[in-house]
């Protein structure tokens, strides 16, 4: 199973509306995905209208004998199901401190489901925690959203020493540009100088209302609007996600 | 994990009417209804079907999908399918393909019928909206052997997604109480199964036969052979038409097994009887041997090759070129030898010649109990004595005769198993197994390191590259270390199979039915 978490420290630069349409793009794929909705905002439930409630609780949940299989919903797209959203997820780094190993606790309950799964998106609150921490040793791979603005890339710099700190060996941290507004020329020239970075992924995601709309449509763009910029934005950035996975795969063999 | 329901419809149910049923308490969305083509595919000796999967082929609007219901109340899983699928390799990578290739393995996933259905969904959604269960109102045609004037019926299946379990529990429940509909009985794929002449589960290459302990061994054998003709033929086309390379390897089993029983229980039936026979199914043995001593270089050497770094697979392509048209070549020979009249003549006259009494057997009247097994035991001494006489440094041809009175002691075990304690008997298979499979490695190793060795000067000839030449080097390295690997390991198994519990499990499995 290939672990994914889409985090950043900054909010509001669409992590979960990437999370939400990267899982329904591997789902329609035929590979069997699940969606782990991590904060306690629950937009991810809200956009796949699943109601943000676990039984327990998350310090439930994180107990060594609870099985996650008992919490997930099926989501109406075929092939992903959901692990919804709960409130008292805002606590849940203080669940995570009062565990052994609670960097360890996150990879240790997704183990069980490693053989049903093909794809895990992890989509995480946005904030430096021991949730994050313990998010970045579960994941493969770390998609960043970044929206072109100077704070954003400054925090990026702060994201990647964070995750080569306390990530797993392998992790893969993979940048991309979101909410990409090419009438503004800061943005303009941040795509351009972000370009010229091997470290990021070429695909961008355009600032865009069909996006914004997935809130009312409470539906994956890729869903609803499969042709419009934004879709094909999240289209692009799978398929370059997955090569550029590929492609490391390869390297370590190697 | 949910379950999925399924009702047969008796008269005339729209959607209108279902959410009539359901309303209140459920809100049911329906979308437009379509025509969709129902394929559903299996082994030939039905591994998915066993394990309780289903895989279906479903072809809507010119496109198909797989979808996969794993059994044991796993949720379906779908996928896009872009090609025709022969194999569980050729499925859309991904958890469907690993948990179908685990069941069927390396056999082809070969098609049992389809069916011609309408059909409409309709979400049954919850306060949200969202889609808490699925309805499938489907018109099926259903599938029919020459006669096509079968009424189309109705049946409406109930699917709760992956948490919903409860909802959809609710759901059936109160479709329950309608008069229309009633729980469906067996599943379609035994419809389409029948409409093909065939029924799940009819073929195992297992043996099977019923036996009772006091009838006279001339039946009981007479029995068991007729079982192993049944399933020589069974595989003669699948070998012909090159299916998979499993039908061949069921065919030469069959004869093996035929030989075995022969060989072994002697005396049984009449040798003047049963002698030419057995001198066919000896040209048919060694007809079957060329290609598949090739299918099994062959699965080696692409297993080999998946595990190999680009360039070294790459290197041991014209290798594998080269095997693979000796291989065409000899199930061409093979095929010959099946569509021959030698080949039908031997089947015909087998099947006649079984289906009679045959008197003149010294033991053809003694309980087959007693006759079985006292020649189990005899098959075990031997193994027994010509094991120990063999150390890790044994040659070859010594080790693969060894492997031959082995082979001869499980098929024994096997035809005889329904005489003696199931549990029992098949532990000590198990335990035989362990034994057999280090042989078979270790004799498969050394017969393709010689193949390989005898090859180099025709692949250089060939013009095969030196990288080609260096990778064959590594790969006779290789079965070298295999060979010894398994030599050591053969003579640990060898010692827990020959010891005295496992003697004394054997003298009390047979003995209780009466063997001296």
């Amino acid at each position: 199973m290939l672990v994914v978490a889409v985090w950043t420290i900054k909010g509001g630069v669409g992590k979960t509306a990437a999370a939400v349409n990267l899982a329904c793009l591997s789902a329609l794929e035929g590979l069997r995905t699940l969606l782990w909705d991590l904060d306690p905002q629950g937009a991810a439930s809200f956009y796949f209208r699943v109601k943000p409630k676990v039984k327990g609780g998350g310090g439930r949940l994180l107990r060594r004998s609870s099985d996650l299989r008992s919490l997930l919903r099926g989501t109406d797209v075929d092939n992903l199901d959901l692990l919804p959203s709960d409130f008292s997820y805002r606590r849940l780094d203080l669940e995570l401190d009062a565990r052994k190993d609670p960097a360890g606790r996150l990879a240790l309950k997704l183990t069980p489901l490693a053989e049903e799964y093909d794809t895990a998106f992890l989509d995480c609150p946005p904030s430096v925690s021991l949730v994050s921490e313990s998010v970045l040793r579960a994941a493969d791979a770390l998609l960043v959203p970044v929206i072109p603005t100077t704070l954003s890339l400054r925090g990026l710099d702060q994201v990647r020493s964070f995750a080569a700190k306390v990530g797993s060996r392998s992790l893969a941290v993979l940048p991309f540009l979101s909410m990409v507004d090419r009438r503004k020329t800061m943005h303009r020239d941040a795509v351009e100088l972000c370009g010229r970075d091997d470290r990021f992924l070429r695909a961008a995601i355009p600032a865009a209302s069909v996006v914004e709309r997935m809130g009312v449509r409470r539906s994956p763009v890729v869903e609803y609007a499969p042709s419009s910029e934004a879709a094909q934005g999240f289209v692009a950035l799978w398929a370059e996600m997955r090569a550029r996975l590929a492609e490391r795969g390869a390297e370590a063999r190697r | 994990m949910p379950q999925s329901i399924r009702f047969v419809i008796s008269g005339r149910v729209d959607a209108g009417r279902v959410a009539g049923w359901l309303a209140p308490g459920w809100r049911v969305v329906a979308e437009r209804a379509g025509p969709l083509v129902r394929r559903y595919l299996d082994t030939f000796d039905w591994a998915l079907w066993r394990r309780g999967g289903r895989l279906i082929l479903e072809g809507e609007g010119g496109s198909w999908r797989v979808r996969w219901e794993p059994g044991g109340g796993g949720a379906p899983r779908t996928a896009p399918l872009a090609r025709d699928v022969r194999f569980a390799a050729e499925l859309p990578a991904g958890v469907v393909q690993r948990e179908v290739a685990a069941v069927a393995g390396i056999r082809a996933l070969l098609g049992v019928g389809e069916v011609q259905v309408t059909r409409r969904l309709l979400h049954v959604t919850d306060a949200e909206g969202k889609t808490v269960v699925r309805l499938w109102l489907e018109t099926v045609r259903p599938p029919h052997r020459g006669d096509p004037s079968g009424a189309p019926r109705t049946s409406l299946r109930v699917e709760p997604l992956v948490g919903y379990a409860r909802t959809g529990a609710g759901i059936a429940a109160r479709l329950r109480t309608r008069p229309e509909l009633n729980p469906a009985e067996g599943d379609e794929l035994t419809e389409v199964a029948a409409a093909a002449g065939r029924t799940p589960g009819d073929y195992t290459s297992k043996v099977t036969v019923q036996l009772a302990p006091d009838q006279p061994a001339e039946e009981g054998v007479r029995r068991i052979l007729a079982h192993l003709l049944a399933t020589l033929v069974a595989n003669v086309d699948g070998t012909v038409q090159d299916l998979d390379t499993e039908f061949l390897h069921d065919l030469r089993v069959a004869t093996r097994r035929t030989r075995t029983c022969l060989g072994q229980l002697r005396g049984v039936l009449p040798a003047g009887r049963v002698g030419p026979s057995a001198e066919e199914f000896r040209w048919l043995a060694d007809a079957t041997t060329p290609c598949r001593d090739l299918d099994v270089f062959l699965l080696d050497l692409h297993e080999r090759r998946r595990g190999l770094a680009p360039s070294s697979a790459a290197a041991l392509g014209p290798l594998l070129a080269r095997f693979q048209a000796e291989r065409d070549r000899t199930h061409a020979e093979l095929v010959e030898v099946l569509e021959s009249a030698r080949f039908r003549r031997l089947t015909a006259r087998w099947r006649t010649l079984l289906a009679h009494r045959m008197r003149g057997g010294t033991e053809g009247t003694r309980a087959i109990a007693e006759v079985a097994g006292a020649r189990v035991l005899r098959a075990y001494r031997r193994l027994v004595r010509h094991g120990r006489a063999l150390g890790p440094d044994a040659p070859t041809p010594e080790m693969h005769r060894l492997r031959i009175d082995g082979k001869k002691l499980r098929y024994l075990l096997e035809f005889f198993a329904s005489l003696w304690d199931g549990e029992t008997t098949a532990a000590l298979v198990q335990e035989l197994k362990l034994v057999q499979d280090t042989l078979g490695s270790y004799h498969d190793a050394w017969l393709l390191r010689q193949r390989v060795l005898g090859l180099a000067d025709e692949m250089l000839a060939s013009g095969a590259g030196a990288a080609t030449l260096l990778e064959m080097g590594r790969l006779v390295a290789d079965l070298e270390r295999r060979q010894a690997r398994e030599a050591r390991e053969f003579i640990a198994r060898f010692d827990a199979f020959s010891a005295r519990p496992v003697r004394i499990r054997l003298l009390r499995l047979v003995r209780r039915q009466g063997a001296p």
